[in-house]
């Protein structure tokens, strides 16, 4: 088992999928912090048989707030690099020894999937979804200067730097936004890899509604006047 | 100087708004100097109500009833931004505590020997 990498995993509401999830993050050999983002029946039920560290908020605060706390976690056990991994099985396991291995190589900071890079992995993508994604680089490109081509891909890897210098603030989903912005601001090297998302008719109807990117949006201008 | 009842009245509403205000921001000296503010101009406008005119016609307003709606407008806004603030302080202590309460009850998962 690498104990130098440490994959997060913020969980909300989540059933039998987060088991298979973080069994097959364990099988790949890595150490796994789970946090319980206030799921009104406690993830530990479906975890607590696996080597993963279980942390839960009280109450729900939101995916941003859960992987900070994740972090804030992983800095305490002094690993080497973490991982942000969805909790529902859209992201490849196999993908996290390819991200490791470009901090490993030093070739940058943080590695951020992209699911823009490889026409096969575009393919996959919803058409509304795809055109939501689209717009939202627009948008996070003028407000954070960072111009990624998937704006909000959740599958993250960092070394020990960006772990130290990375905060986030906002709790909800504008943390993807917010994540980008400390990038720049903290002068780390940010890359895009390669990956897959995985959509299942359960995955599309629990993520991200249309509204809620004007929802980023607001947040994140409230965030910059206040 | 006549007084007419509504003065009095209006006088009142502001004078407890500025009661309450202080009692409540008890160390916020910007809020209460803000709160402040409000009753000074409030009190001075409901005392001479024809300075309303005098001070429309200066900013280039039509009426002095209209200024002192545009004023209410302006402030009000203010107050909102200033409560939002507020409760935005009030969510990252409310992420902290949280947060702090999930650090200090880590589970370990895995079979047991």
């Amino acid at each position: 088992m690498r104990t130098d990498v440490v994959v997060i995993i913020p969980c909300y509401n989540e059933d039998e999928r987060l088991r298979c999830t973080v069994e097959s993050v364990v099988a790949a050999g890595y150490s796994v912090i789970v946090v319980d983002d206030g799921s009104e029946r406690e993830a530990w039920a479906h975890v607590k048989t696996l080597p993963v560290h279980y942390l839960r908020h009280c109450i729900n605060l939101g995916q941003g707030a859960a992987l900070q706390t994740g972090m804030e976690y992983a800095r305490r056990l002094d690993v080497a690099y973490a991982v942000h991994f969805d909790a529902d099985g859209q992201h490849d396991v196999a993908d996290i020894s390819r991200f490791v291995a470009a901090l490993e190589q030093g070739q940058a900071d943080v590695v951020i999937g992209s699911r823009f890079l490889r026409p096969e992995d575009i393919r996959q993508i919803p058409f509304g979804k795809r055109i939501l994604l689209r717009i939202a680089r627009i948008v996070n490109g003028l407000c954070t200067g960072c111009w990624l081509s998937d704006a909000h891909n959740g599958f993250r890897a960092l070394n020990r730097r960006a772990l130290e210098r990375i905060c986030l603030t906002e709790n909800r989903m504008a943390h993807a936004t917010e994540i980008l912005s400390q990038i720049k601001s903290a002068g780390l090297v940010l890359k895009e890899l390669p990956t897959q998302v995985r959509y299942t008719a359960q995955s599309i109807r629990k993520g991200q509604k249309w509204y809620n990117s004007l929802n980023i949006l607001v947040e994140l201008i409230l965030n910059k006047l206040m | 100087m006549s007084i007419h009842p509504i003065q009095l009245i209006l006088l009142g509403g502001i004078a407890i708004s500025l009661v309450l205000a202080v009692k409540v921001l008890r160390h916020q000296l910007m809020g209460r100097l803000f709160f402040l503010a409000q009753f000074l101009v409030g009190a001075f406008f409901v005392l001479v109500p024809e300075q309303t005119e005098f001070m429309a016609k200066w900013v280039g307003v039509g009426r002095g009833a209209d200024l002192m709606f545009y004023l209410f407008i302006v402030f009000t806004y203010m107050s909102g931004f200033c409560v939002l603030a507020k409760f935005r302080t009030l969510e990252r202590t409310q992420t902290r505590l949280v947060r702090e309460m999930a650090l200090g009850n880590v589970r370990f998962g895995g079979e047991k020997p």
